[in-house]
Protein backbone atom coordinates (compact mmCIF):
# COMPACT_ATOMS: atom_id res chain seq x y z
CA UNK A 1 0.00 0.00 0.00
CA UNK A 2 1.16 3.38 -1.05
CA UNK A 3 1.94 6.15 1.68
CA UNK A 4 -0.42 8.22 0.74
CA UNK A 5 -3.49 6.21 1.32
CA UNK A 6 -2.00 5.11 4.89
CA UNK A 7 -1.67 8.31 6.28
CA UNK A 8 -5.26 9.60 4.86
CA UNK A 9 -5.83 13.82 5.53
CA UNK A 10 -3.09 13.86 7.29
CA UNK A 11 -0.55 13.91 4.72
CA UNK A 12 -1.00 16.69 2.41
CA UNK A 13 0.62 18.67 5.45
CA UNK A 14 4.14 20.13 5.21
CA UNK A 15 6.68 20.98 7.51
CA UNK A 16 5.39 24.01 9.62
CA UNK A 17 2.13 22.70 9.66
CA UNK A 18 -0.07 23.04 13.10
CA UNK A 19 -2.95 19.97 13.81
CA UNK A 20 -4.91 19.17 17.11
CA UNK A 21 -4.83 15.47 18.02
CA UNK A 22 -7.01 13.65 19.91
CA UNK A 23 -4.67 11.13 21.62
CA UNK A 24 -6.59 7.82 22.03
CA UNK A 25 -3.87 5.74 23.38
CA UNK A 26 -5.25 6.29 27.13
CA UNK A 27 -8.82 7.49 28.00
CA UNK A 28 -7.18 10.57 29.12
CA UNK A 29 -7.61 11.96 25.56
CA UNK A 30 -4.94 14.85 25.52
CA UNK A 31 -5.83 17.42 22.89
CA UNK A 32 -2.35 17.10 21.35
CA UNK A 33 -0.98 20.40 19.64
CA UNK A 34 1.37 18.62 16.65
CA UNK A 35 3.64 20.81 14.94
CA UNK A 36 5.17 19.20 11.54
CA UNK A 37 9.00 19.44 11.97
CA UNK A 38 9.95 17.62 8.95
CA UNK A 39 9.79 13.99 7.85
CA UNK A 40 8.50 12.01 10.77
CA UNK A 41 9.63 14.65 13.17
CA UNK A 42 6.79 16.33 15.10
CA UNK A 43 6.53 18.92 18.16
CA UNK A 44 4.05 18.23 20.46
CA UNK A 45 2.21 20.23 23.20
CA UNK A 46 -0.11 19.16 25.60
CA UNK A 47 0.69 15.90 26.07
CA UNK A 48 0.67 14.51 29.73
CA UNK A 49 3.02 11.81 29.28
CA UNK A 50 5.31 10.79 26.85
CA UNK A 51 3.19 8.39 24.97
CA UNK A 52 1.38 10.73 23.44
CA UNK A 53 4.64 12.00 20.93
CA UNK A 54 4.94 8.42 19.93
CA UNK A 55 1.25 8.71 19.32
CA UNK A 56 1.19 11.99 17.52
CA UNK A 57 4.66 10.67 15.58
CA UNK A 58 2.49 7.41 14.02
CA UNK A 59 -0.60 8.82 14.33
CA UNK A 60 0.63 11.78 11.48
CA UNK A 61 2.88 8.73 9.00
CA UNK A 62 0.90 5.48 9.25
CA UNK A 63 -1.94 5.75 11.67
CA UNK A 64 -3.18 2.43 13.31
CA UNK A 65 -5.76 1.02 15.22
CA UNK A 66 -7.13 -1.79 17.81
CA UNK A 67 -9.22 -4.09 15.67
CA UNK A 68 -12.64 -5.58 18.02
CA UNK A 69 -15.26 -7.84 16.55
CA UNK A 70 -17.83 -10.75 17.21
CA UNK A 71 -18.16 -13.97 14.73
CA UNK A 72 -20.93 -16.61 15.26
CA UNK A 73 -20.12 -19.53 17.51
CA UNK A 74 -21.19 -23.03 17.42
CA UNK A 75 -22.29 -25.85 19.54
CA UNK A 76 -22.88 -23.34 22.62
CA UNK A 77 -26.01 -24.08 24.46
CA UNK A 78 -25.56 -20.59 26.26
CA UNK A 79 -23.56 -18.19 23.47
CA UNK A 80 -24.16 -16.75 20.64
CA UNK A 81 -21.98 -14.98 19.30
CA UNK A 82 -17.77 -15.00 20.13
CA UNK A 83 -16.15 -11.62 21.08
CA UNK A 84 -12.87 -11.28 19.17
CA UNK A 85 -9.40 -9.41 18.95
CA UNK A 86 -6.51 -8.61 16.65
CA UNK A 87 -3.51 -9.23 18.80
CA UNK A 88 -1.53 -6.16 17.85
CA UNK A 89 -2.75 -2.94 15.88
CA UNK A 90 -3.15 -2.73 12.25
CA UNK A 91 -2.79 0.00 9.94
CA UNK A 92 -6.26 2.24 10.20
CA UNK A 93 -6.68 2.12 6.53
CA UNK A 94 -7.45 -1.92 6.38
CA UNK A 95 -9.89 -1.63 9.16
CA UNK A 96 -13.07 -1.93 7.00
CA UNK A 97 -11.96 -5.06 4.61
CA UNK A 98 -10.70 -6.71 8.33
CA UNK A 99 -14.17 -6.31 9.28
CA UNK A 100 -15.50 -7.80 6.31
CA UNK A 101 -13.46 -10.78 5.50
CA UNK A 102 -13.35 -11.45 10.07
CA UNK A 103 -17.99 -11.33 9.52
CA UNK A 104 -17.40 -14.87 7.26
CA UNK A 105 -15.44 -16.37 9.83
CA UNK A 106 -17.03 -18.48 12.72
CA UNK A 107 -15.84 -20.48 15.74
CA UNK A 108 -16.76 -23.80 17.66
CA UNK A 109 -16.64 -24.07 21.48
CA UNK A 110 -14.59 -25.07 23.05
CA UNK A 111 -12.61 -21.99 22.88
CA UNK A 112 -10.30 -20.21 25.73
CA UNK A 113 -9.57 -16.78 25.87
CA UNK A 114 -6.36 -15.75 23.85
CA UNK A 115 -7.10 -18.68 21.54
CA UNK A 116 -5.64 -17.94 17.90
CA UNK A 117 -8.84 -18.49 15.80
CA UNK A 118 -6.80 -17.10 12.20
CA UNK A 119 -2.87 -16.48 12.44
CA UNK A 120 -1.31 -13.30 10.44
CA UNK A 121 -4.96 -12.96 9.74
CA UNK A 122 -5.06 -11.12 5.69
CA UNK A 123 -1.10 -11.14 6.18
CA UNK A 124 -1.33 -7.89 8.04
CA UNK A 125 1.34 -9.51 10.67
CA UNK A 126 -1.65 -10.12 13.48
CA UNK A 127 -3.36 -12.99 14.71
CA UNK A 128 -7.18 -13.19 15.67
CA UNK A 129 -8.07 -13.74 18.69
CA UNK A 130 -10.97 -15.11 20.99
CA UNK A 131 -11.48 -12.43 23.83
CA UNK A 132 -13.15 -14.72 26.03
CA UNK A 133 -13.37 -18.52 26.88
CA UNK A 134 -16.85 -20.99 26.15
CA UNK A 135 -17.01 -23.80 27.26
CA UNK A 136 -20.00 -25.85 26.26
CA UNK B 1 -17.80 -12.58 58.78
CA UNK B 2 -20.18 -12.82 56.27
CA UNK B 3 -20.27 -10.81 53.38
CA UNK B 4 -22.97 -11.00 50.33
CA UNK B 5 -22.19 -8.72 47.44
CA UNK B 6 -25.40 -8.21 44.82
CA UNK B 7 -24.18 -7.96 41.43
CA UNK B 8 -21.84 -9.63 39.58
CA UNK B 9 -20.43 -6.92 36.54
CA UNK B 10 -16.58 -5.36 37.47
CA UNK B 11 -17.88 -3.58 40.80
CA UNK B 12 -19.11 -6.70 42.23
CA UNK B 13 -16.32 -8.82 41.63
CA UNK B 14 -13.75 -6.70 42.68
CA UNK B 15 -15.92 -5.80 46.48
CA UNK B 16 -16.26 -9.64 46.41
CA UNK B 17 -12.49 -10.47 45.74
CA UNK B 18 -10.76 -7.76 48.22
CA UNK B 19 -13.15 -8.95 51.44
CA UNK B 20 -12.25 -12.62 50.71
CA UNK B 21 -8.68 -11.65 50.41
CA UNK B 22 -9.33 -9.22 53.84
CA UNK B 23 -10.14 -12.15 55.62
CA UNK B 24 -13.89 -12.12 55.09
CA UNK B 25 -14.70 -16.31 55.99
CA UNK B 26 -17.82 -16.13 53.65
CA UNK B 27 -18.27 -13.74 50.72
CA UNK B 28 -21.24 -14.73 48.91
CA UNK B 29 -21.73 -13.07 44.70
CA UNK B 30 -24.88 -12.60 43.51
CA UNK B 31 -25.94 -12.25 39.78
CA UNK B 32 -29.38 -12.35 38.00
CA UNK B 33 -27.61 -13.16 34.73
CA UNK B 34 -26.26 -16.99 33.82
CA UNK B 35 -22.98 -15.17 33.13
CA UNK B 36 -20.88 -12.81 35.26
CA UNK B 37 -19.28 -9.90 34.02
CA UNK B 38 -22.18 -7.35 34.32
CA UNK B 39 -22.43 -5.08 31.05
CA UNK B 40 -18.26 -5.78 29.93
CA UNK B 41 -19.45 -9.08 27.93
CA UNK B 42 -21.32 -6.63 25.02
CA UNK B 43 -18.32 -4.11 25.03
CA UNK B 44 -16.36 -6.30 23.09
CA UNK B 45 -13.97 -3.24 21.85
CA UNK B 46 -10.79 -1.95 23.87
CA UNK B 47 -10.03 0.91 26.25
CA UNK B 48 -10.84 -2.15 29.70
CA UNK B 49 -7.76 -2.55 32.29
CA UNK B 50 -5.43 0.23 31.47
CA UNK B 51 -4.47 1.12 34.74
CA UNK B 52 -6.05 -2.03 37.03
CA UNK B 53 -4.54 -5.14 35.02
CA UNK B 54 -1.95 -2.77 33.50
CA UNK B 55 -3.00 -3.74 29.60
CA UNK B 56 -5.28 -2.57 27.43
CA UNK B 57 -8.34 -5.11 27.08
CA UNK B 58 -11.50 -5.82 25.63
CA UNK B 59 -14.36 -5.85 28.12
CA UNK B 60 -15.10 -9.91 27.93
CA UNK B 61 -11.25 -9.77 28.98
CA UNK B 62 -11.09 -7.53 31.73
CA UNK B 63 -14.35 -9.40 32.86
CA UNK B 64 -12.52 -13.11 32.76
CA UNK B 65 -9.75 -12.20 34.40
CA UNK B 66 -11.53 -10.76 37.56
CA UNK B 67 -13.73 -13.82 37.10
CA UNK B 68 -10.63 -16.17 37.25
CA UNK B 69 -9.19 -14.23 40.42
CA UNK B 70 -12.82 -14.53 42.22
CA UNK B 71 -12.78 -18.21 42.01
CA UNK B 72 -9.12 -18.57 42.72
CA UNK B 73 -10.13 -16.74 46.11
CA UNK B 74 -12.65 -18.65 47.23
CA UNK B 75 -15.97 -16.62 46.95
CA UNK B 76 -19.19 -18.44 46.59
CA UNK B 77 -20.68 -17.49 43.10
CA UNK B 78 -24.65 -17.62 42.47
CA UNK B 79 -25.77 -16.94 38.97
CA UNK B 80 -29.28 -16.78 38.16
CA UNK B 81 -29.75 -15.04 41.29
CA UNK B 82 -31.83 -12.21 41.67
CA UNK B 83 -32.18 -10.00 44.77
CA UNK B 84 -35.67 -9.42 45.04
CA UNK B 85 -35.60 -7.07 48.32
CA UNK B 86 -33.62 -5.59 50.66
CA UNK B 87 -34.78 -4.50 53.94
CA UNK B 88 -33.01 -1.72 56.17
CA UNK B 89 -31.60 -4.02 58.83
CA UNK B 90 -29.50 -6.20 55.62
CA UNK B 91 -32.18 -8.91 55.51
CA UNK B 92 -32.18 -9.83 51.47
CA UNK B 93 -34.76 -11.92 49.88
CA UNK B 94 -33.42 -14.13 46.62
CA UNK B 95 -35.01 -15.33 44.32
CA UNK B 96 -32.58 -18.71 42.90
CA UNK B 97 -33.24 -21.39 40.70
CA UNK B 98 -33.99 -23.98 44.01
CA UNK B 99 -36.19 -20.99 45.26
CA UNK B 100 -36.52 -17.77 47.17
CA UNK B 101 -33.98 -17.81 50.28
CA UNK B 102 -33.72 -15.26 52.63
CA UNK B 103 -30.40 -14.04 53.87
CA UNK B 104 -28.83 -11.53 56.50
CA UNK B 105 -24.80 -11.18 55.97
CA UNK B 106 -23.16 -8.59 58.12
CA UNK B 107 -22.02 -6.70 55.46
CA UNK B 108 -24.13 -6.23 52.58
CA UNK B 109 -22.82 -4.44 49.28
CA UNK B 110 -24.93 -2.99 46.41
CA UNK B 111 -23.02 -3.27 42.71
CA UNK B 112 -25.52 -3.08 41.36
CA UNK B 113 -24.72 -1.01 38.10
CA UNK B 114 -26.63 1.45 36.20
CA UNK B 115 -29.69 1.38 33.80
CA UNK B 116 -30.15 3.48 30.86
CA UNK B 117 -32.27 6.37 31.23
CA UNK B 118 -35.81 5.23 30.15
CA UNK B 119 -37.12 6.95 26.98
CA UNK B 120 -40.23 8.71 28.62
CA UNK B 121 -37.20 11.23 29.64
CA UNK B 122 -36.62 12.76 26.37
CA UNK B 123 -39.81 13.49 25.01
CA UNK B 124 -39.38 13.05 20.93
CA UNK B 125 -42.59 13.53 19.43
CA UNK B 126 -44.13 11.65 16.66
CA UNK B 127 -45.26 8.27 15.81
CA UNK B 128 -43.65 5.33 17.94
CA UNK B 129 -42.44 3.15 15.62
CA UNK B 130 -40.30 0.10 15.76
CA UNK B 131 -36.62 0.88 15.19
CA UNK B 132 -35.97 3.06 18.17
CA UNK B 133 -33.39 1.22 20.56
CA UNK B 134 -31.26 2.69 23.43
CA UNK B 135 -27.77 2.32 23.27
CA UNK B 136 -27.15 -0.40 25.25
CA UNK B 137 -29.86 -2.26 23.87
CA UNK B 138 -28.49 -2.13 20.33
CA UNK B 139 -24.55 -3.44 22.01
CA UNK B 140 -26.19 -6.33 23.47
CA UNK B 141 -27.99 -7.42 20.29
CA UNK B 142 -25.63 -7.11 18.10
CA UNK B 143 -22.15 -8.14 20.38
CA UNK B 144 -24.21 -10.87 22.68
CA UNK B 145 -27.45 -11.75 20.42
CA UNK B 146 -25.78 -11.73 17.07
CA UNK B 147 -28.99 -9.60 15.73
CA UNK B 148 -29.29 -7.31 12.84
CA UNK B 149 -30.60 -3.87 14.81
CA UNK B 150 -30.97 -2.19 11.65
CA UNK B 151 -29.36 -0.73 7.93
CA UNK B 152 -29.44 2.93 8.50
CA UNK B 153 -29.26 4.69 12.11
CA UNK B 154 -29.34 8.01 13.31
CA UNK B 155 -27.96 8.74 16.73
CA UNK B 156 -29.35 10.94 19.68
CA UNK B 157 -26.79 11.60 22.14
CA UNK B 158 -23.15 11.42 22.17
CA UNK B 159 -22.85 9.33 25.56
CA UNK B 160 -19.68 6.70 25.03
CA UNK B 161 -21.88 3.62 24.06
CA UNK B 162 -23.45 5.41 21.09
CA UNK B 163 -20.20 6.65 20.23
CA UNK B 164 -19.14 2.71 20.38
CA UNK B 165 -22.17 1.59 18.55
CA UNK B 166 -21.76 4.57 15.39
CA UNK B 167 -18.06 2.79 15.32
CA UNK B 168 -19.25 -1.05 15.37
CA UNK B 169 -22.42 -0.53 12.84
CA UNK B 170 -19.91 1.49 10.59
CA UNK B 171 -17.68 -2.03 10.48
CA UNK B 172 -20.52 -4.56 9.91
CA UNK B 173 -21.14 -2.36 7.02
CA UNK B 174 -23.99 -0.32 7.99
CA UNK B 175 -24.47 3.30 7.73
CA UNK B 176 -24.37 5.69 10.41
CA UNK B 177 -25.95 9.03 9.06
CA UNK B 178 -24.97 11.32 12.38
CA UNK B 179 -25.15 12.02 15.98
CA UNK B 180 -26.72 14.71 17.56
CA UNK B 181 -26.01 15.94 20.95
CA UNK B 182 -28.04 18.44 22.60
CA UNK B 183 -25.11 20.00 24.42
CA UNK B 184 -21.91 22.30 23.03
CA UNK B 185 -19.78 19.44 23.83
CA UNK B 186 -19.75 15.93 23.07
CA UNK B 187 -20.87 13.46 26.43
CA UNK B 188 -18.74 10.95 25.49
CA UNK B 189 -14.38 10.76 26.36
CA UNK B 190 -12.84 12.71 23.41
CA UNK B 191 -11.05 9.16 22.62
CA UNK B 192 -14.24 7.71 21.48
CA UNK B 193 -15.23 11.22 19.34
CA UNK B 194 -12.02 10.45 17.55
CA UNK B 195 -11.84 6.54 17.07
CA UNK B 196 -15.45 6.13 16.56
CA UNK B 197 -16.91 9.31 14.83
CA UNK B 198 -13.74 11.35 12.93
CA UNK B 199 -12.13 8.31 11.83
CA UNK B 200 -15.18 7.48 10.01
CA UNK B 201 -16.08 10.62 8.78
CA UNK B 202 -19.60 10.42 11.07
CA UNK B 203 -20.89 13.86 11.40
CA UNK B 204 -21.69 15.11 15.21
CA UNK B 205 -23.98 17.66 15.56
CA UNK B 206 -23.61 19.89 18.60
CA UNK B 207 -26.30 21.96 20.08
CA UNK B 208 -29.04 20.01 17.95
CA UNK B 209 -31.29 17.65 18.79
CA UNK B 210 -33.82 14.66 17.38
CA UNK B 211 -37.62 16.71 16.53
CA UNK B 212 -39.61 13.74 15.08
CA UNK B 213 -39.64 10.50 14.15
CA UNK B 214 -41.53 9.49 11.12
CA UNK B 215 -42.90 5.62 10.37
CA UNK B 216 -45.92 3.40 10.19
CA UNK B 217 -44.53 0.47 11.09
CA UNK B 218 -40.99 0.97 11.39
CA UNK B 219 -38.91 3.94 11.35
CA UNK B 220 -38.80 5.55 8.14
CA UNK B 221 -36.45 8.55 8.76
CA UNK B 222 -36.49 11.27 11.59
CA UNK B 223 -36.22 14.92 11.56
CA UNK B 224 -33.10 16.85 13.08
CA UNK B 225 -32.61 20.73 14.20
CA UNK B 226 -30.33 23.25 15.65
CA UNK B 227 -31.22 24.25 19.28
CA UNK B 228 -31.22 27.65 20.63
CA UNK B 229 -29.17 28.80 23.84
CA UNK B 230 -32.18 27.74 25.73
CA UNK B 231 -32.39 24.46 24.01
CA UNK B 232 -35.11 25.14 21.73
CA UNK B 233 -35.23 23.55 18.48
CA UNK B 234 -35.26 25.79 15.05
CA UNK B 235 -37.62 24.21 13.05
CA UNK B 236 -37.18 26.13 10.47
CA UNK B 237 -33.33 24.65 10.06
CA UNK B 238 -35.09 21.02 10.09
CA UNK B 239 -32.93 18.50 8.34
CA UNK B 240 -34.82 15.12 7.48
CA UNK B 241 -32.45 12.02 7.27
CA UNK B 242 -34.09 8.64 5.91
CA UNK B 243 -32.88 5.91 8.48
CA UNK B 244 -34.62 2.78 9.81
CA UNK B 245 -33.07 3.08 13.11
CA UNK B 246 -32.91 5.70 15.78
CA UNK B 247 -30.56 4.66 18.56
CA UNK B 248 -30.67 6.44 21.75
CA UNK B 249 -27.48 7.19 23.72
CA UNK B 250 -28.64 9.49 26.48
CA UNK B 251 -26.80 8.45 29.71
CA UNK B 252 -27.20 6.10 32.48
CA UNK B 253 -28.77 6.72 35.95
CA UNK B 254 -27.37 4.22 38.92
CA UNK B 255 -29.85 1.59 39.57
CA UNK B 256 -32.01 2.53 42.60
CA UNK B 257 -34.53 0.73 43.46
CA UNK B 258 -33.25 -1.97 45.57
CA UNK B 259 -30.97 0.91 47.80
CA UNK B 260 -34.31 2.34 48.33
CA UNK B 261 -36.19 -0.45 49.73
CA UNK B 262 -32.91 -0.99 52.23
CA UNK B 263 -33.85 2.33 53.67
CA UNK B 264 -31.30 4.80 51.63
CA UNK B 265 -31.89 8.39 49.90
CA UNK B 266 -30.25 9.07 46.78
CA UNK B 267 -28.04 12.14 46.50
CA UNK B 268 -29.58 14.34 43.49
CA UNK B 269 -26.33 15.39 41.57
CA UNK B 270 -25.55 10.86 41.31
CA UNK B 271 -28.72 9.38 40.92
CA UNK B 272 -27.00 7.20 43.27
CA UNK B 273 -26.95 6.42 47.57
CA UNK B 274 -24.84 9.00 49.46
CA UNK B 275 -21.37 6.99 50.09
CA UNK B 276 -18.19 7.58 52.30
CA UNK B 277 -14.66 7.66 51.19
CA UNK B 278 -15.29 3.88 52.05
CA UNK B 279 -18.12 3.76 50.24
CA UNK B 280 -20.68 2.97 53.57
CA UNK B 281 -23.62 4.46 53.02
CA UNK B 282 -25.88 6.38 55.96
CA UNK B 283 -26.53 3.05 57.37
CA UNK B 284 -23.97 0.77 58.95
CA UNK B 285 -22.71 -2.33 57.13
CA UNK B 286 -24.25 -1.41 54.13
CA UNK B 287 -22.32 -0.03 50.88
CA UNK B 288 -22.48 0.58 47.66
CA UNK B 289 -19.64 0.52 44.99
CA UNK B 290 -19.40 0.91 40.82
CA UNK B 291 -22.18 2.35 38.68
CA UNK B 292 -24.55 2.03 41.31
CA UNK B 293 -23.12 5.13 43.01
CA UNK B 294 -21.99 7.00 40.16
CA UNK B 295 -21.58 7.25 36.74
CA UNK B 296 -17.91 6.36 36.42
CA UNK B 297 -16.07 6.67 32.76
CA UNK B 298 -14.11 3.50 33.02
CA UNK B 299 -14.69 -0.13 34.50
CA UNK B 300 -11.00 -0.12 36.05
CA UNK B 301 -11.98 3.44 38.24
CA UNK B 302 -14.86 1.49 39.44
CA UNK B 303 -12.72 -2.31 40.26
CA UNK B 304 -10.73 -0.04 42.24
CA UNK B 305 -12.93 2.21 44.05
CA UNK B 306 -15.19 -1.45 45.02
CA UNK B 307 -11.98 -2.67 46.18
CA UNK B 308 -11.29 -0.24 48.66
CA UNK B 309 -14.81 -0.81 49.62
CA UNK B 310 -14.44 -4.62 50.00
CA UNK B 311 -11.26 -4.27 52.39
CA UNK B 312 -12.96 -1.48 54.35
CA UNK B 313 -16.26 -3.61 54.79
CA UNK B 314 -14.22 -6.39 56.75
CA UNK B 315 -11.07 -4.00 58.22
CA UNK B 316 -13.98 -1.34 59.16
CA UNK B 317 -12.02 1.09 60.45
CA UNK B 318 -14.07 2.81 63.47
CA UNK B 319 -15.16 6.08 62.68
CA UNK B 320 -15.13 9.34 64.68
CA UNK B 321 -17.88 10.58 63.56
CA UNK B 322 -18.24 12.18 59.77
CA UNK B 323 -18.39 15.74 58.03
CA UNK B 324 -20.34 16.32 54.48
CA UNK B 325 -18.57 17.23 51.17
CA UNK B 326 -20.44 19.50 48.66
CA UNK B 327 -19.47 20.57 45.49
CA UNK B 328 -20.56 23.79 44.07
CA UNK B 329 -19.98 26.68 41.35
CA UNK B 330 -19.03 24.20 38.14
CA UNK B 331 -18.80 20.76 39.95
CA UNK B 332 -21.62 18.90 39.58
CA UNK B 333 -20.94 15.48 40.80
CA UNK B 334 -18.49 14.60 44.12
CA UNK B 335 -17.71 11.39 45.52
CA UNK B 336 -17.63 10.53 48.44
CA UNK B 337 -20.53 12.84 49.74
CA UNK B 338 -19.38 12.32 53.23
CA UNK B 339 -16.21 12.07 54.74
CA UNK B 340 -15.04 9.24 57.74
CA UNK B 341 -13.17 11.47 60.12
CA UNK B 342 -9.39 9.88 59.66
CA UNK B 343 -5.82 10.48 60.01
CA UNK B 344 -5.51 9.63 56.02
CA UNK B 345 -5.38 11.94 52.62
CA UNK B 346 -8.65 12.52 51.38
CA UNK B 347 -9.37 12.14 47.43
CA UNK B 348 -12.14 13.44 46.47
CA UNK B 349 -13.89 12.41 42.90
CA UNK B 350 -15.65 14.92 40.78
CA UNK B 351 -17.07 15.88 37.04
CA UNK B 352 -17.37 19.20 35.97
CA UNK B 353 -21.11 20.81 35.19
CA UNK B 354 -19.50 22.19 31.66
CA UNK B 355 -16.12 22.40 29.63
CA UNK B 356 -13.74 24.77 31.72
CA UNK B 357 -9.96 25.73 30.38
CA UNK B 358 -7.17 26.04 32.57
CA UNK B 359 -9.52 25.96 35.72
CA UNK B 360 -8.43 26.07 39.36
CA UNK B 361 -10.23 24.08 41.88
CA UNK B 362 -10.04 24.79 45.86
CA UNK B 363 -11.57 22.63 48.66
CA UNK B 364 -12.52 24.90 51.61
CA UNK B 365 -13.65 24.17 54.96
CA UNK B 366 -14.75 26.70 57.56
CA UNK B 367 -13.19 29.18 55.53
CA UNK B 368 -9.99 27.84 55.48
CA UNK B 369 -7.61 26.50 52.52
CA UNK B 370 -7.48 22.54 51.83
CA UNK B 371 -6.24 22.09 48.71
CA UNK B 372 -5.37 23.55 46.17
CA UNK B 373 -4.89 22.71 42.23
CA UNK B 374 -5.04 23.77 38.56
CA UNK B 375 -5.62 21.82 35.51
CA UNK B 376 -5.33 22.36 31.87
CA UNK B 377 -8.80 21.59 31.21
CA UNK B 378 -11.93 19.49 32.89
CA UNK B 379 -14.36 18.01 30.86
CA UNK B 380 -17.92 16.46 31.92
CA UNK B 381 -17.25 13.82 30.48
CA UNK B 382 -14.43 12.97 32.53
CA UNK B 383 -14.15 11.78 36.11
CA UNK B 384 -11.20 13.78 37.90
CA UNK B 385 -9.36 13.45 41.29
CA UNK B 386 -8.35 16.07 43.94
CA UNK B 387 -6.20 15.13 46.93
CA UNK B 388 -6.24 16.18 50.56
CA UNK B 389 -3.21 16.26 52.31
CA UNK B 390 -4.15 14.46 56.00
CA UNK B 391 -2.45 17.08 58.06
CA UNK B 392 -4.73 19.88 56.37
CA UNK B 393 -7.85 17.51 57.20
CA UNK B 394 -6.81 18.05 61.20
CA UNK B 395 -9.04 20.62 61.54
CA UNK B 396 -12.38 19.50 60.30
CA UNK B 397 -15.01 18.56 62.53
CA UNK B 398 -17.84 16.13 62.35
CA UNK B 399 -20.22 18.09 61.24
CA UNK B 400 -18.49 20.37 59.30
CA UNK B 401 -19.14 21.25 55.59
CA UNK B 402 -16.13 20.76 53.35
CA UNK B 403 -17.01 22.43 49.98
CA UNK B 404 -15.25 21.73 46.40
CA UNK B 405 -15.63 24.34 43.73
CA UNK B 406 -13.70 26.11 40.85
CA UNK B 407 -11.90 29.16 41.80
CA UNK B 408 -13.66 33.00 40.86
CA UNK B 409 -11.59 33.82 37.78
CA UNK B 410 -9.91 31.13 36.96
CA UNK B 411 -10.70 28.74 34.14
CA UNK B 412 -13.06 29.83 30.84
C1 LIG C 1 -21.17 0.61 26.06
C2 LIG C 1 -20.23 0.82 27.18
C3 LIG C 1 -18.93 1.11 26.88
C4 LIG C 1 -17.98 1.25 27.89
N1 LIG C 1 -16.69 1.48 27.54
C5 LIG C 1 -15.73 1.45 28.50
C6 LIG C 1 -14.33 1.52 28.15
O1 LIG C 1 -13.95 1.64 26.99
N2 LIG C 1 -13.42 1.43 29.13
C7 LIG C 1 -13.81 1.29 30.43
O2 LIG C 1 -12.94 1.17 31.30
N3 LIG C 1 -15.12 1.26 30.79
C8 LIG C 1 -16.09 1.33 29.85
N4 LIG C 1 -17.42 1.26 30.20
C9 LIG C 1 -17.79 1.34 31.61
C10 LIG C 1 -17.82 0.04 32.35
O3 LIG C 1 -18.32 -0.99 31.57
C11 LIG C 1 -18.71 0.24 33.54
O4 LIG C 1 -18.18 1.32 34.26
C12 LIG C 1 -18.73 -0.96 34.47
O5 LIG C 1 -19.15 -2.12 33.79
C13 LIG C 1 -19.65 -0.73 35.65
O6 LIG C 1 -19.56 -1.83 36.51
P1 LIG C 1 -20.64 -2.20 37.60
O7 LIG C 1 -20.18 -3.49 38.17
O8 LIG C 1 -20.86 -1.07 38.49
O9 LIG C 1 -22.01 -2.40 36.81
P2 LIG C 1 -22.48 -3.49 35.76
O10 LIG C 1 -21.40 -3.89 34.87
O11 LIG C 1 -23.71 -2.93 35.15
O12 LIG C 1 -22.87 -4.75 36.66
C14 LIG C 1 -23.99 -4.76 37.53
C15 LIG C 1 -24.43 -6.20 37.70
O13 LIG C 1 -25.38 -6.29 38.75
C16 LIG C 1 -26.37 -7.22 38.40
N5 LIG C 1 -27.58 -6.91 39.19
C17 LIG C 1 -28.28 -5.74 39.21
N6 LIG C 1 -29.32 -5.83 40.06
C18 LIG C 1 -29.29 -7.08 40.60
C19 LIG C 1 -30.10 -7.77 41.54
N7 LIG C 1 -31.16 -7.19 42.08
N8 LIG C 1 -29.77 -9.04 41.86
C20 LIG C 1 -28.69 -9.64 41.29
N9 LIG C 1 -27.88 -9.03 40.39
C21 LIG C 1 -28.18 -7.77 40.05
C22 LIG C 1 -26.55 -7.00 36.92
O14 LIG C 1 -27.13 -8.12 36.30
C23 LIG C 1 -25.11 -6.76 36.46
O15 LIG C 1 -24.48 -7.96 36.10
C24 LIG C 1 -18.39 1.13 29.23
C25 LIG C 1 -19.72 0.87 29.53
C26 LIG C 1 -20.65 0.71 28.55
C27 LIG C 1 -22.07 0.40 28.91
S1 LIG D 1 -0.63 11.72 25.98
FE1 LIG D 1 -0.42 10.11 27.53
S2 LIG D 1 -1.96 10.70 29.09
FE2 LIG D 1 -2.49 11.84 27.23
S3 LIG D 1 -4.01 10.52 26.17
FE3 LIG D 1 -1.97 10.04 25.33
S4 LIG D 1 -1.30 8.28 26.52
FE4 LIG D 1 -2.95 9.23 27.69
Amino acid sequence: MDKEERSGQISNLSPGDGITLTCITCPVGCELEVTLEGEGEVRVLNNRCPRGVDYAVQETTAPERTFTSTVKLRGSSLERRLPVRLDRVIAKARLLEVAEYVRTLEAQVPVTMGDVLQDDLLKLGANLVASRSVKE
Amino acid sequence: MRVTVIGGGPAGMAAALSAKRAGAEEVLLLERAERLGGVLPQCIHTGFGVSYFKEDLTGPEFAERLERLVAKAGVEVWLNSIALQAFPDRQLLVSTRLGLRALRPDVLIFAVGARERPRGAIAIPGDRPAGVFTAGTAQYMTNIQGLQVGREFFILGSGDIGLIMARRFTLEGLIVHGVAELMPFPGGLSRNVQQCLRDYAIPLYLSHTVTGVRGKQRVEAVTVAPVDPNGYPLRDQERTYAVDSLILSVGLLPEAELLRQAGLTMAPETGGPAVDQYYQCEREGIFAVGNGVAIWDLADNVAETAEVAGRAAVLCPPGRGWARVEGRGGIRVVIPQRWRLEDRDLVLHFRAGKPTIAPRLRVTCKGQLLARRGYAALRPAEMEEIRIPAEKLAMVEAGDLVVLELEEGSGG
